[in-house]
């Protein structure tokens, strides 16, 4: 018990004024990212309130009358909510189980290439569609749909109907996922070369040399070896499961299949910005962010109870 | 409460109508002259002038505009194709530009311009007009009383900046349906008068080869409910308020026992192949892209483009040459005519030129917006500056009529209805110019389309564009109509496409009294009355 007393650790702030003088560059450095964090990430938070009130923008937060959870009550009691809710996590499940496992298998497969060349080449084409605005590859996509689409011609030939695949809602999720993975598979999977690159060489030189072939190698050296790096990610993407960029939606979606295309941030950008229900859109995105922290927590809870690896 | 509300107004309107007698003294040019007033404006651009120059502070009549008036103007433009949050997002900021030009608070803010004027964004315009716009109060006593009222809110704000429309435009139905004239005599077809008829010549278009023979556009284009020509028959609009048979109670077309026939014809169409189902994300040009490219027979266009329609078409078709078409009749009715037309009469036009409350020189902004109400202001924002760097733009012909030169008419390098947005603004233009609109509509297809267009149509029992809700009530209808039109423009395009059981329409139409349609209904019918009351 005293042995624990003597060797308490000082309080934070001593041992934190004490580290910023040892190393006051490093501070320095970091300085402009904290400001950027408060500045743009927590001093605006305060507007959060709006979503408790109904906010005019002339009369101000100060002067905007209260109306408590009213938003929030029009929102879950709403007609939609229950579609918006469906597609919005459909969507991301969809692109979980189709997005996630891909870059990695593709990691894998380029990793065990021998030639450099040409998994440069490969890499580099995978990863360019990335760097395209999704206004551009949205148009391309409703273009490629369309009853004369080259992408229709093509799936007509496998049973798929001859006229524009986006206004059928059966097909609408599938082709935006599908858009989605040809757009992020090559820059999804840079981190994981990243990984594969730090995995010491000598652990498959000992396999080798015990005699694991390249499919052992793989899975009991490199696997495990970026395993932590997964799990993380997993971690990240579910704690978004709530959450999903209304742009490609809206660019993508029609009146046909509102039914599987209407998500929660599309209806939001509806209502709350062309619409200046500034107070109901506010409450939405608060709601969408508290269960995404939930479900942040309880898959970092998760991932440390079963894997060694978690954010915190 | 609501007899305090009614003593209010009937005290704002006193007010106003006997500010109309103060007369503002002469507006003389220039406003100062040491520079020392700069505004800042409101405004989107014309996509001609998007092409030529990055800001209207480049453009040729606003230079000439700043040279005569002595104000220095900083334009703000939204991007092009803005749906309102550009809008929305600048007035939600409280950094207001001295001076909005255009329909932002018509089409977004809650209440529109009489209720920005009482949240204390916008200066009231009666208190300015009377006292400094000369020019404006000249026009405005040349009006007759329905004239006057059209340019007046319920309140009795005048609507300043509305254009004035004058002879050859008033009174014409602007949009309608246009056909192939070469397709009907070559495969020895009758214009089409019944909707019968029309369907049957859609149905031989489709046999000669023609890959959609209408070329539809997305069901909530405004092409459709711009003239009803097809929806009438059925004595409906298409997805609006309308007026019952008697022109006094408002409803929503889509409940009418009529709607689910105009939804039958279409889904027939569509079932026939007459209409393709990429018209569910297609807008009106993309549609007259297909008209004129030879794929199409025929679809919905304006007068302002069927001109250039036939020279596009021409292209690919040396025989192209469209006609417009007269609203389409039920067969057992000869008599029909459509009352859900829009002819364009004086006041029809919703533009507003306002001025922030946070200008610090309104006497100056609203004397230089008056000064666009003058005959050379008009003339320089309608035909632009008389000379541009050497080039001369317009001129005067012997019989005094103002005409472009041959460098806007027939330049070789940009087309005409590109480059005359480089030295014109529309959306500062007062008045729809006469000298400038019968050259605009000067070609036989202009007046072909007009004249059969109009014929058998009126609007009767259309809702005025002109009627104003109040915050409340914008707020009433917001809330209901998100719901039904994002329900209801679903359902509509899944029964057309035949993706859903037209049996399911009664039901769909139970679900739109569910999220409070009589609500809306009530606030379109009291807006109404209002407007008839002014």
């Amino acid at each position: 018990m005293s042995a624990q007393v003597k060797y308490r650790k000082e309080p934070f702030r001593l041992r934190l004024v004490r580290n910023i003088r040892q190393h006051p560059w490093l501070y320095i450095m970091i300085l402009p990212a904290v400001a950027y964090f408060i500045i743009f990430h927590y001093l605006p938070m305060y507007g959060v309130v709006i979503s408790f009130q109904d906010y005019h923008p002339v009369r101000g937060i100060t002067k905007s009358p209260w109306v408590g959870l009213k938003h929030f009550n029009n929102f879950l009691n709403g007609p939609f909510f229950w579609r918006l809710l469906r597609n919005t996590l459909s969507i991301n499940i969809g692109l979980l189980l189709v997005g996630f496992p891909l870059p990695i298998i593709f990691a894998l497969m380029l990793n065990e290439s021998r030639s450099g060349p040409f998994k440069k080449v490969v890499q580099t084409i995978t990863y360019m569609p990335h760097f395209v605005s999704s206004v551009v590859v949205c148009g391309l996509m409703v273009i490629f749909c369309r009853g004369d689409g080259i992408l229709t011609f093509i799936l007509s030939k496998f049973g798929m109907p001859q006229s524009n695949l986006l206004t059928y809602k059966q097909y609408f999720q599938p082709l935006y996922i599908a858009m989605n993975v040809w757009q992020e598979l090559g820059w999804d999977s840079i981190i994981y070369f990243a990984a594969l690159a730090g995995v010491d060489a000598s652990l498959y030189e000992a396999a080798y040399v015990d005699g694991a072939g390249r499919w052992r190698q793989m899975w009991h050296i490199t696997l495990p070896s970026i395993l932590p790096t997964i799990v993380i990610l997993l971690v990240m993407r579910v704690g978004n499961l709530l959450s999903l960029g209304w742009d490609r939606i809206f660019l993508l979606y029609n009146d046909m299949v509102m039914e599987t295309a209407d998500v929660i941030s599309t209806y939001v950008y509806r209502t709350g910005m062309v619409q200046m229900q500034y107070s109901f859109a506010s409450a939405v995105g608060l709601m969408n962010s508290l269960v995404n922290v939930v479900l942040l927590i309880g898959a970092n809870a998760l991932s440390r109870k079963f894997t060694d690896s978690s954010l915190w | 409460m609501k007899k305090f509300v009614a003593l209010m107004l009937l005290a704002v309107m006193l007010a106003t109508s006997m500010a109309a007698f103060a007369e503002p003294t002469e507006n003389t040019m220039p406003i100062v002259t040491d520079g020392s007033v700069k505004l800042t404006v409101f405004m989107s651009m014309e996509s001609g002038s998007e092409q030529a120059m990055a800001t209207y502070d480049d453009h040729p009549a606003i230079q000439a505009w700043e040279e005569i008036t002595g104000v220095d103007f900083t334009f703000i433009h939204p991007p092009a194709g803005d749906d309102g949050t550009y809008f929305n997002t600048l007035v939600a900021s409280g950094q207001w530009p001295d001076i909005w030009i255009g329909t932002g608070f018509t089409d977004y803010y809650p209440g529109g311009v009489p209720q920005a004027v009482n949240d204390g964004i916008l200066m009231n315009p009666n208190e300015l007009v009377d006292a400094y716009a000369s020019n404006y109060m000249n026009v405005r006593k040349s009006w007759d009383e329905a004239t006057v009222r059209n340019f007046t809110t319920d309140d009795g704000l005048y609507r300043f900046g509305a254009a004035t429309q004058v002879p050859p435009v008033v009174d014409k139905q602007h949009s309608g349906l246009v056909i192939r004239k070469d397709w009907l005599e070559k495969w020895g077809l009758e214009v089409p008068v019944t909707i019968e008829d029309f369907t049957n010549v859609l149905r031989a278009f489709k046999e000669h080869g023609v890959e959609v023979p209408f070329a539809g556009m997305r069901l909530d284009n405004w092409m459709w409910s711009g003239s009803n020509m097809l929806s009438a028959a059925f004595g409906v609009m298409n997805d609006s308020f309308q007026l019952n048979e008697d022109g006094k109670t408002v409803t929503y077309s889509v409940l009418e026992p009529g709607y689910k026939d105009w939804l039958n014809l279409l889904r027939g169409w569509m079932a026939e192949g007459l209409i393709d189902r990429d018209m569910v994300n297609r807008n009106d040009s993309d549609a007259q892209a297909l008209f004129t490219s030879g794929r199409a027979g025929a679809t919905f266009a304006g007068n302002w483009q069927t001109q250039q329609m036939n020279t596009l078409g021409q292209v690919s078709d040396p025989d192209f040459d469209l006609i417009g078409l007269t609203s389409l009749k039920p067969a057992d009715d000869p008599a029909f005519i459509n009352e859900f037309g829009d002819p364009i009469y004086n006041g029809s036009n919703t533009m507003w030129w306002t001025i922030s409350t946070t200008c610090k020189y309104p006497e100056a902004a609203m004397r230089a917006l008056d000064y666009l109400y003058s005959y050379d202001g008009i003339e320089l924002m309608v035909f632009g500056p008389k000379e541009w760097k050497g080039e001369i733009i317009h001129t005067t012909d012997e019989t005094g009529m103002r005409v472009f030169s041959d460098f806007i008419l027939h330049n070789p390098n940009v087309p005409y209805n590109t480059i005359r947005y480089q030295y014109t603004i529309q959306n500062l233009s007062s008045e729809y110019c006469a000298d400038m609109e019968m050259q605009q509509y000067s070609a036989p297809v202009n007046a072909q389309c007009w004249d059969a267009w109009t014929k058998d149509l009126n609007n009767r029992r259309r809702v005025p564009g002109s009627i104003t809700l109040t915050s409340d009530e914008s707020i009433t209808q917001v809330n209901a109509m998100n719901n039904v039109r994002t329900f209801i423009r679903e359902h509509i395009n899944l029964i057309v496409c035949g993706d859903e059981d037209i049996a399911n329409w009664d039901n769909d139409v139970q679900y739109v009294y569910s999220f409070g349609i009589n609500d809306v209904i009530a606030v379109q019918q009291a807006a109404f009355d209002r407007y008839l009351a002014r």
